[in-house]
């Protein structure tokens, strides 16, 4: 395959790269810590560079890809920062945690001795282009070439992030004494640079279920971190850290009845624990829609997302960030807009659009915007919510429900038996639970109480850097738990086909 | 079109379970053949469904429902069709490739295909090439349809290519493929002779194979 070098203007700095690669690939390879919230798909605009020597061709990155020896001035695109951590002084013991998400990475750093802690940077993982889901990773892996790329990447992506961290908090130059990881088992295989291959062939059964520390530089992060670099355990191919790193937090407070702990992402993971210590747990696919990837509008938190909307007596008011034209909407948002849309009866409970072939029920200031055959309603700034977006939501919903569903069959327990529900995720942490319970991501539950506990995967790894007994506590924990494989259940396809509406008004 | 098949077709079309079978018996009153209601009014309906499929109008669940409103009056119709002039359909093969256990897709294809008339021999999930080959010499059966969800098990396709090039009958099927992970590239690569990005899709497909048979 033939090569072209890449150089960045003005600072000269040039690499090669195989013709065809994604420009927008290419410059986070070289370190330009590009952002790209619409998830590359040339929607959001935010990753603008200019081309040739007098910089007079603008492209998006995302969107355009290496076919000649180009000249690129990153100027001016966005690029994500990190957001120091306040009051920090050389000196201390620190760590850091990471929660090494499918579709967003979040890193905090620690301040060991004083318990305290910062979210330094949340960042889309740069594995993204080898597929969006762990499955496809692990596809990708078969590729040792690709396992080694998908490997380097996330580390890279780690030590570019961490530095930037200590910099930005005046501290460069101090190493880090301890880096925790949690996340999925794939994502924590492939920074470990393990084979993923049996994680993606039924019976799909993890080959490493421990990941102990390791030293910094057989993991890239050498001259940064002085100590080790550690993953939480796992339980299984599908249940991974962030599960038994929530159980493990959740063991520390006792139960008073059944508990639903519902972790959303990309691979949802739930638990359902008895107060006797019986734990049973599932995963289940829900797809990237509430991280606004498979939605035609969607995309992450970031400048001009649209993260939520709400009914005002004049209609839909919208909050976003940054200024100018809406780009997309979040998760959240999306979230929001389908309840909204659920109240007004222009969604059905099946999910069907009811425009009536005009504007029906909608709400003041959104547009009937049919996109071919396609049925659709047309929000702001050209954005639209169509058919199949809605279709989306609905998988992942479905999924989820019959995963929560499944296992309360398992357990032998009802709906009214669960005392306490638990949301978490890094979407869980802004997420109404009112517009979560009105499209149905969970069955109705009587009696229960409701808490969103935040990103639980960071808050382990945050933990097990503060206590060093934390890791061996979650390994106890694990013992407990009973996996429930939702695709052998046998009444799975029924269920989650009768998962799939929404709740009736 | 005649009246009573237009609202068999619609019957269909609206997912009508309650409505389908007094229609169907209508339209066997007024003297039509069981063929003419499967083809004007069913099968039309089912394009119907379909199209709206596509369109993300109708979902997963009413797919299903469709085939259980074509399963309500085949029994009728079948009993009242003359063996010599009922449409000699083909046998279908569907299988889940070994390694994957998904098969929600692949259940709503052989509904579909069955409610059009096709006799499915459904083999489950996590199927060996073997035991597809083996079913393809005791069935005769000249279409096999592989569905695939992960991405990492696609190779299963090649394997079932493969085999039935070694068991010298790969001219003697038709392998369709579809499922998530799956697509017109991977179809290529695999030496497999169709893709179906859906269950009508699927159907459109088979459709097409069986006519030329």
């Amino acid at each position: 395959m033939r090569e072209y070098t890449v150089t960045l203007v003005p600072s000269g700095r040039s690499r090669p790269f195989p013709e065809g690669t994604i420009l927008s690939d290419a410059l986070v390879d070289m370190g330009v810590p590009l952002r790209t919230p619409c998830g590359g798909r040339g929607l959001c605009r935010r990753c603008r560079v200019r081309l040739g020597d007098d910089a007079s061709t603008e492209v998006l990155a995302c969107r355009s890809v290496v076919d000649r020896d180009v000249r690129v001035m990153v100027a001016g695109a966005s690029t994500w920062e990190v957001s120091p951590f306040p009051g920090l002084t050389r000196g201390r013991r620190l760590g850091a945690a990471v929660d090494l998400g499918t579709t967003t990475v979040k890193v905090a750093l620690v301040d060991v001795d004083r318990g305290r802690f910062h979210t330094v940077a949340s960042f889309l993982n740069p594995q993204r282009r080898f597929g969006h889901d762990v499955v496809s990773r692990i596809a990708a892996a078969a590729d040792l070439r690709a396992r080694d790329r998908m490997t380097g990447l996330i580390r890279s992506a780690l030590r570019v992030c961490l530095e930037k961290a200590l910099l930005a908090s005046r501290i460069d130059g101090t190493t880090i004494e301890t880096v925790v990881l949690s996340g999925n088992t794939t994502m924590l295989s492939l920074f470990f640079g393990l084979d993923v291959s049996p994680l993606g062939r039924y019976p799909y059964a993890a080959a490493t279920r421990d990941f102990p520390g390791v030293a910094p530089g057989e993991v890239g992060l050498d001259g940064i971190v002085g100590g080790e670099v550690k993953g939480l355990p796992v339980f299984s191919a599908f249940l991974g850290a962030d599960l038994v790193g929530a159980l493990t937090l959740f063991g520390r407070t006792s139960l008073e009845g059944w508990t639903l702990f519902a972790d959303l992402g990309t691979n949802g993971e739930l638990f359902l624990a008895a107060p006797s210590g019986e734990v049973f747990a599932a995963s289940c696919a829900m797809g990237p829609a509430l991280e606004g990837m498979n939605i035609s509008c969607g995309m992450s938190a970031d400048d001009g997302a649209i993260t939520r909307i709400r009914s005002t007596p004049a209609g839909l008011a919208f909050d976003m960030m940054g200024t100018g034209e809406p780009a997309g909407i979040t998760g959240t948002a999306l979230v929001d807009l389908i309840a909204v849309l659920l109240d007004a009866r222009v969604i059905r409970p099946d999910g069907r659009l009811d425009l009536d072939g005009g504007r029906g029920g909608l709400p003041e200031g959104l547009t009937a915007a049919p996109e071919g055959d396609m049925k659709a309603v047309g929000l702001w700034g050209g954005l639209r919510l169509t058919q199949m977006d809605i279709r989306n939501v609905q998988l992942a919903k479905a999924a989820m429900h019959a995963a929560s569903r499944l296992l309360m069959d398992a357990a032998g327990v009802a709906p009214a038996d669960v005392r306490r529900v638990v949301l978490a995720g890094a979407l869980g942490e802004k997420m109404d639970l009112e517009g979560f319970m009105r499209l149905g991501f969970l069955p109705p539950f009587g009696g229960a109480t409701f808490e969103v506990a935040g990103n639980t995967s960071l808050e382990a790894a945050l933990t097990a850097c503060i206590d060093p007994g934390f890791a061996a506590q979650a390994a106890q924990a694990r013992q407990r738990v009973r996996e429930v494989v939702l695709s052998e259940q046998e009444a799975f396809q029924d269920v989650f086909i009768s998962s799939l509406d929404f709740p009736g008004g | 079109m005649n009246d009573s098949l237009r609202l068999v077709c619609e019957a269909v079309d609206t997912l009508d379970i309650d409505g389908i079978r007094d229609l169907v018996q209508r339209c066997l009153e007024e003297g039509h053949t069981p063929e003419e209601i499967i083809e004007h009014g069913i099968g039309k309906g089912l394009d119907l469904v379909g199209k709206k499929f596509e369109a993300g109008e109708y979902f997963l669940a009413d797919l299903v429902m469709a085939g259980e409103v074509v399963k309500e009056v085949m029994p009728v119709l079948k009993e009242r069709m003359n063996p010599v002039d009922a449409p000699r359909r083909q046998k279908v093969i569907l299988a889940t490739v070994e390694g994957d256990i998904h098969e929600i897709g692949k259940n709503i294809v052989g509904i579909i295909l069955s409610a059009n008339g096709y006799e499915v021999v459904d083999l489950g999930v996590d199927v060996s090439a073997g035991r597809i080959l083996q079913a393809v010499k005791e069935t005769g059966a000249g279409i096999v349809g592989l569905s695939v969800l992960l991405s990492t098990m696609v190779g299963g396709i090649r394997t079932v290519v493969e085999e039935a090039k070694a068991h010298g009958i790969r001219d003697r099927i038709k392998i369709v493929i579809g499922g998530a992970c799956t697509s017109r590239a991977l179809c290529e690569e695999m030496g497999a002779d169709a893709y179906g990005e859906n269950a009508m899709d699927a159907l459109r497909i088979v459709n097409g194979f069986s006519e030329n048979a």
